[in-house]
């Protein structure tokens, strides 16, 4: 089966700082790939190196077999991806309803889409007319979960969504992922192995901005030798 | 002369007719702040602009309406224009902008006085709006309601875009995160021409709106945007009712000290700035906070 995502062999650089060296990774259409590694791994800058946000200056990201790596966002979000950054981005002052809204492309209709996001998120259909702002921690991950979902995106980047949440909300977003990921592919950026091991398929790990192994989650997990090398677990969980 | 009911209410009314004008100058300032990230020291030189070309109409046609119009459109089309030849290029060089601005408001000041000469205008009056109106039974410039009238009219309206258009929630968001606002698959820098050009049509509509008021000279704009900025820092950058509050709070505040202390009058938005800066660094109403990048 061929990749939906592809990254091969990505530099990026955040000005004069070299931050990946080397990342090459696929992406299997379904299912749910984690990013792991330490935190400064490169992590985060690999998902901004795929939505455009950040432009690697070697390499190249396909997806679905076109060459995305030297386009901004908006016109890789249109072939298909959406973002959910890390640190939720919430647009606090806009209704729920608004923050769906702006994800719709023109001319489409949220009510056309609002069936399937409102069983995965109850919470979010009464609080339509609420402002952003309002919702819990934990809802206003699911609200940017939400708005991914109503992109039509085929994949969808997630930055650490359990970051700074309470353990049972840590759970709530565990569940809601497994259910997601019948939906739509996801890539899973996770420090903790728990929530990890709970959602992921494959894996790749990152270690000072380059990919040093990609392999079946499961596989990963049953081998604490490759946990200790790469993942220093004294630190993973909330952070 | 001593305080009476007639001296307040006409107070009060003077400060929120001026406070009208200060919101024209402000909220384009504050939007293409907040979106942009761009401080636009040529924005009060569209205010002059848009007052000379208004007035330019208004002697040919005979027509103040028409007058509006062509000064709020001589706003927006140099606020477009200036957006899409020299700020593009400039959006990664914050420090370049601001020469680029302070320059343009420079060059847009001479440019005045090269088309229509260096001599203040003199006040014209619009016909059947000359006189005097009564309000809480005082006497009152009928002129000066209609420049909050246009004030308020100006407010809705652009509030009613923020909140009840595409655009307006585009704007909305991006103001608090333009990053996220692209990985929604929307092309923001699309949105930037329009805002400019908004802001530069409220500003020449302000411009044009003076004329009646307080008479037209080159160095108009200049002492509008010294006060929109104050108004701007007071509101809260990129909070468009922040701004409008803000610009009635220094229009009537400035009304009173200027009858009670004239003295202290013209370093009062610099005091009002001073101490809200102290207080709340953020401005009266910042936005629920967001994201900070």
């Amino acid at each position: 089966m061929s990749a939906l995502l592809e990254v091969e062999a990505i530099h990026t650089y955040m000005g004069e700082h070299h931050i990946l060296h080397g990342v090459s990774f696929a992406v299997p259409e379904g299912g749910c790939t984690v990013l792991l590694g330490r935190n400064g791994a490169g992590k985060t800058t690999t998902l901004k190196s795929i939505i455009g946000l950040l432009h690697p200056r070697l390499g190249e990201v396909r997806f679905a077999g076109q060459a995305v790596s030297r386009r901004p966002p908006y016109a890789v979000a249109r072939q298909g991806i959406a973002y959910v950054p890390e640190d939720r981005g919430v647009f606090v002052d806009l209704t729920v309803e608004e923050n769906l809204l702006l994800a719709l492309r023109p001319g489409q209709r949220l009510a056309a889409k609002t069936g399937l996001v409102f069983r995965l998120f109850p919470d979010l259909e009464r609080a339509m007319r609420q402002k952003g702002g309002t919702l819990s921690g934990g809802q206003q991950q699911m609200l940017v979960i939400a708005r991914a979902l109503v992109t039509d995106a085929r994949l969808i980047l997630l930055d650490e969504p359990a970051k700074g949440l309470a353990p049972l909300l840590v759970q709530q977003v565990g569940e809601a992922l497994r259910q997601l990921k019948a939906h739509v592919t996801l890539l899973l950026v996770e420090q903790n192995l728990a929530l990890a091991q709970a959602v992921g398929d494959g894996c790749t790990i990152l270690d000072d901005g380059v990919s040093v192994h990609s392999g079946a989650l499961a596989d990963l997990m049953a081998d604490p030798e490759l946990q200790a090398r790469y993942l220093s677990l004294g630190t993973q969980g909330v952070a | 002369m001593g305080f009476t009911f007639s001296l307040a209410v006409n107070l009060a009314l003077n400060g929120i007719a001026i406070g009208a004008l200060y919101f024209l100058v402000a909220a384009g300032l504050s939007l293409i702040f907040g979106l942009m990230h761009v401080l636009n020291f040529a924005h009060g030189a569209l205010f002059t602009w848009g007052a000379y070309a208004g007035l330019m109409v208004w002697n040919r046609t005979g027509s103040f309406v028409a007058g509006l119009v062509a000064g709020a459109l001589a706003g927006a089309g140099l606020g477009a224009l200036i957006e899409w030849g020299l700020i593009r290029p400039l959006y990664k060089r914050p420090v370049f902008q601001i020469l680029l601005t302070l320059g343009l408001m420079l060059v847009l000041e001479e440019g005045v006085k090269a088309v229509w000469g260096p001599d203040a205008q003199p006040l014209k009056v619009v016909k059947g709006l000359d006189g005097a109106i009564k309000v809480l039974g005082q006497n009152f410039p009928a002129y000066r309601l209609v420049l909050i009238g246009l004030g308020l009219l100006a407010l809705i309206s652009v509030y009613l875009l923020l909140q009840k258009t595409r655009l307006g929630i585009i704007i909305r968001a991006g103001v608090q995160d333009r990053e996220v606002v692209q990985t929604l698959g929307i092309n923001v820098r699309r949105v930037f021409t329009l805002v400019f050009a908004l802001g530069g049509a409220l500003a020449g509509l302000g411009g044009i709106a003076t004329a009646p008021f307080d008479g037209v000279s080159p160095g108009l704009g200049s002492f509008y945007l010294l006060r929109a900025f104050v108004v701007v820092v007071i509101g809260g950058f990129g909070s468009y009712g922040g701004t409008a509050i803000a610009a009635l709070l220094l229009g009537v505040t400035e009304q009173w000290v200027g009858f009670f202390l004239p003295r202290a009058a013209t370093g009062l938005p610099a005091v009002l700035m001073a101490v809200v800066l102290l207080l709340r660094p953020e401005g009266l109403f910042k936005l629920g906070g967001g994201r900070a990048s």
